[in-house]
């Protein structure tokens, strides 16, 4: 990849060494393979609307990689990541909630369905900003699916969210700080659809909202005070800034985007590998809520 | 080393607190707002007047979990008792420009 210029800086390193970028394309090839023989096994159409919603969104992110998008063509164009599920029919419109119960929402869930695919996509873009953040977080939030499929006996699904952790498991050696390889927004977009795909063909929506509920609140804190969808790399003020000893602290700036990270950073300058850290065990404490709000469902 | 336990105590209690209003607003909007129907028989207008309330207070209720993040945002600088935390809420760039003035 370096051969062919397929690199791009690590800006929080020192001397911005070169790293490998998209590593989308081997991500979604390593799950898609499990996801195509999973089909064969089963012809479950659930299998095929995760794996063509994961193709589409890596394919949007794969344009985004190589010429840069705006953020509301990318939005647009993100739609058609939730076509499969929708011209499939594999979603369930009565979506379970604790102390509620299942919900009759036959003719706005279509409309969720559309809309959350490019939300959850978007959402796993925006934490792609670390090394080994977005394959850590996403591997974190996909155990909960994973136990809550266990809990339902649905075995095709557990099949399923097994290979997406299997592949961003296998990935994440190669993304942790110092990375080799960046997934690009190939990868990260590919995540977050095929992550948002199998907590709707799953039934298990509820469970995965509250597992990304770090990265809403950091999409949220963004977009609040971005005003807007603007793609990441156009925001001219940076939430964080570079120290010389290659730290990264909290822009003192009133407008610079809000993020968690420049939440985190509040107490003074920490080294990227101790950020991610931090992003991950925020992230697994979310996990065990996620966990908690499964018990809920099940036993109300 | 990942952050100091203070700054990650603080932002767990964000996570759970977002976790609690996400549950109670859902909770509010299905089993309470969504179940409310006029009485039997009641004329056209009173029923459009139900579904037309309906809504409003589902959209006053998600609103109000929206406000909820800004809410939660500001409350962690006061948790963490760290005064440098930058806070770009609407409230604190009034009382900034207030106290400017």
């Amino acid at each position: 990849m370096r051969r062919r210029g397929m690199c791009v800086p690590d800006a929080h390193k020192e001397g911005r060494p070169p790293v490998a970028r998209p590593g989308g394309p081997a991500l979604l090839l390593a799950f898609g393979v499990s996801a195509v023989a999973i089909f064969a096994l089963t012809l479950d159409e659930r299998v095929a609307s995760v794996l063509l919603a994961a193709c589409v969104a890596g394919a949007v992110g794969l344009l985004d990689d190589m010429r840069t998008l705006s953020g509301p063509v990318k939005v647009g164009l993100l739609l058609a990541a939730s076509l499969p599920i929708l011209l499939l029919q594999t979603y369930n419109p009565h979506p379970v909630l604790p102390f509620v119960g299942h919900l009759r929402l036959t003719v706005i869930y279509p409309l969720l369905v559309l809309i959350a695919i490019p939300v959850t996509s978007n959402t796993f873009n925006m934490v792609d900003v670390f090394n080994g953040l977005v394959s850590g977080f996403a591997a974190i939030a996909s155990i909960p699916l994973l136990l809550a499929f266990v809990v339902m006996g649905d075995w095709t699904m557990v099949a399923v969210t097994a290979a997406l952790f299997l592949a961003l498991a296998g990935f994440y050696p190669f993304h942790r700080n110092p990375a080799r390889i960046f997934p690009g927004d190939s990868g990260s977009l590919a995540i977050g659809a095929a992550y948002g795909a199998i907590a709707i063909v799953g039934r298990v929506e509820i469970v995965g909202v509250v597992a990304l509920i770090p990265a809403v609140l950091n999409s949220f804190f963004v977009l609040s005070t971005i005003r807007g969808f603007i793609e990441h790399r156009r925001i001219k003020k940076r939430p964080v800034k570079l120290t010389p000893d290659f730290k990264l602290e909290a822009s003192r700036e009133k407008d610079a985007p809000m993020t968690l990270t420049r939440m985190m950073l509040a107490a003074g300058p920490l080294p990227e590998g101790a950020i991610v850290s931090s992003f991950l065990i925020l992230e697994a404490f979310a996990a065990l809520l996620a966990c908690t709000t499964f018990a809920m469902v099940w036993w109300s | 080393m990942p952050a100091k336990p203070k700054v990650l105590m603080s932002l767990m209690v964000i996570v759970a607190a977002s976790w609690v209003i996400l549950l109670l607003s859902a909770y509010l909007i299905f089993a309470v707002v969504t179940p409310l129907a006029p009485p039997q028989g009641a004329p056209y207008s009173v029923e459009l007047a139900y579904a037309m309330g309906k809504a409003l207070l589902a959209l006053l209720i998600m609103g109000a979990w929206l406000y909820s993040f800004y809410l939660l945002r500001d409350a962690y600088a006061r948790l963490t008792a760290l005064n440098e935390t930058p806070i770009s809420s609407a409230s604190r760039q009034t009382h900034d420009a207030n106290t400017e003035a």
